[in-house]
């Protein structure tokens, strides 16, 4: 393990036991020093963080937990879900932002934040299946991946920024729509109408809309 | 009120109240807003009253009240939309709410803290406040536990570069 290895395990756990790291801060005194000053810091930290908290009434528990309650409760839940599930059977509904946030969740991977890139001949040859092309260097992109969405072939990619990961989904196939804005789970984004069908971008505390406008210009359709 | 009930409230008193300043400081961390918070905590006690029978291992009531909480306040979020702020004002705000004699190097860091994005802020939080693994931290954000190194090594580099004069990431 060399120094810039341990300091960036030191850096994000100061109080690390790994014998590497211990065995390594015995031998430098730099390395050693620095971990100090982390440590050092957390101290600081945890006082920053411990807030003064306001006592407070502890709230109104309402009455509740007897078996007829959660009887009646399971009965009327399962009446409720049956009335909106026949209702959403019945009528044509746009879930179409939370069907993207439920896929996005479905591979936490995706948002790791990185400085690895997708290697740009599998990523030209993952668009070109639909028939789609990303002009080279107009984006970091950190994961592109094949997936199936709402039955149809949509490339998964997410794109490394500055303020963390962003997700995008090329849906050619999907009827194209208006502008659509997602604020959903803690994701935002938009759904933009593209020369084909749309596209999804989506991140968290990111600019989605930044990135939309960035990759819908640099998106070649034929 | 019947002996069962009594006994679940007294269940419910030892096991989520001694953890409600924890989870007040967890959620103001995330939203920056100290009635926010509060009101978050009072809807995060209810709901845990009310499903206290899912909670099935006794000791492990702090990360399933932080779960409840974070969720909560997800919804709060969902629900409301927040005008956008001035970041700077913002902190200002909030950092004399918070103000109670520390001393001039917590005030500062508080601001550096208040400052950082939310992605980097919350991990740091429940590692150095709530005394969090990685592993635990990476279970609660559903993330790799490599992605948790990264964000808080960058959390603590970011923090530094404040308190170093630098003035970067400002974010929700």
């Amino acid at each position: 393990m060399n120094c810039e290895e341990l300091r960036a395990i030191v850096g994000a756990e100061p109080n690390t036991t790994r014998p590497d790291v211990l065995a390594h801060l015995e031998q430098c005194p730099e390395c050693a020093r620095f971990r100090e000053e982390m440590q050092a810091m957390d101290r600081l930290i945890y006082r920053a963080l411990a807030v003064d908290v306001q006592p407070a009434a502890t709230p109104a528990l309402p009455r509740s937990n007897t078996r007829v309650w959660r009887m009646a409760a399971s009965v009327l839940i399962t009446a409720v879900v049956v009335a909106f599930t026949s209702i959403w059977l019945l009528t044509p509904q746009d879930s179409f932002a939370a069907e993207v946030i439920a896929h996005i969740e479905e591979e936490p991977d995706s948002l790791l934040i990185t400085d690895e890139s997708v290697d740009a001949a599998d990523l030209e040859k993952l668009l070109s299946k639909i028939g789609v092309r990303l002009k080279p260097g107009t984006a970091h992109v950190s994961y592109a991946t094949p997936c199936t969405f709402r039955g149809q072939l949509t490339p998964h990619l997410v794109v490394q920024t500055e303020h963390g990961p962003i997700t995008v989904l090329v849906m050619p196939e999907e009827p194209t729509r208006d502008r659509q804005r997602i604020n959903e789970e803690g994701f935002q984004g938009v759904i933009l109408p593209a020369p084909r069908g749309v596209i999804v971008v989506v991140g968290i505390g990111a600019p989605a809309d930044e990135v939309a406008e960035t990759v819908l210009g640099a998106l070649e359709y034929w | 009120m019947s002996a069962a009930s009594t006994r679940e409230r007294a269940r419910f008193e030892a096991l989520c109240t001694p953890f409600r300043a924890d989870v007040f400081r967890f959620v103001y961390w995330l939203c920056r807003d100290r009635s926010l918070a509060e009101d978050v905590v009072q809807e995060t006690l209810l709901r845990a009253w009310r499903s206290l029978d899912s909670l099935s291992d006794d000791k492990a009531a702090k990360p399933w009240l932080l779960t409840i909480a974070r969720r909560e306040l997800a919804r709060v979020f969902e629900r409301k939309r927040f005008p956008t702020v001035d970041i700077d004002a913002a902190n200002e705000a909030q950092h004399e709410a918070l103000a109670v004699n520390d001393g001039h190097e917590v005030d500062e860091m508080r601001r550096a803290i208040l400052r950082l994005d939310v992605i980097h802020r919350e991990p740091l939080v429940l590692q150095v406040l709530l005394g969090y693994s990685t592993e635990e931290i990476a279970k609660h954000l559903e993330i790799s536990v490599p992605a948790v190194l990264t964000r808080l090594f960058r959390a603590r580099q970011v923090l530094r570069q404040q308190l170093a004069g630098g003035n970067e990431e400002a974010c929700p």
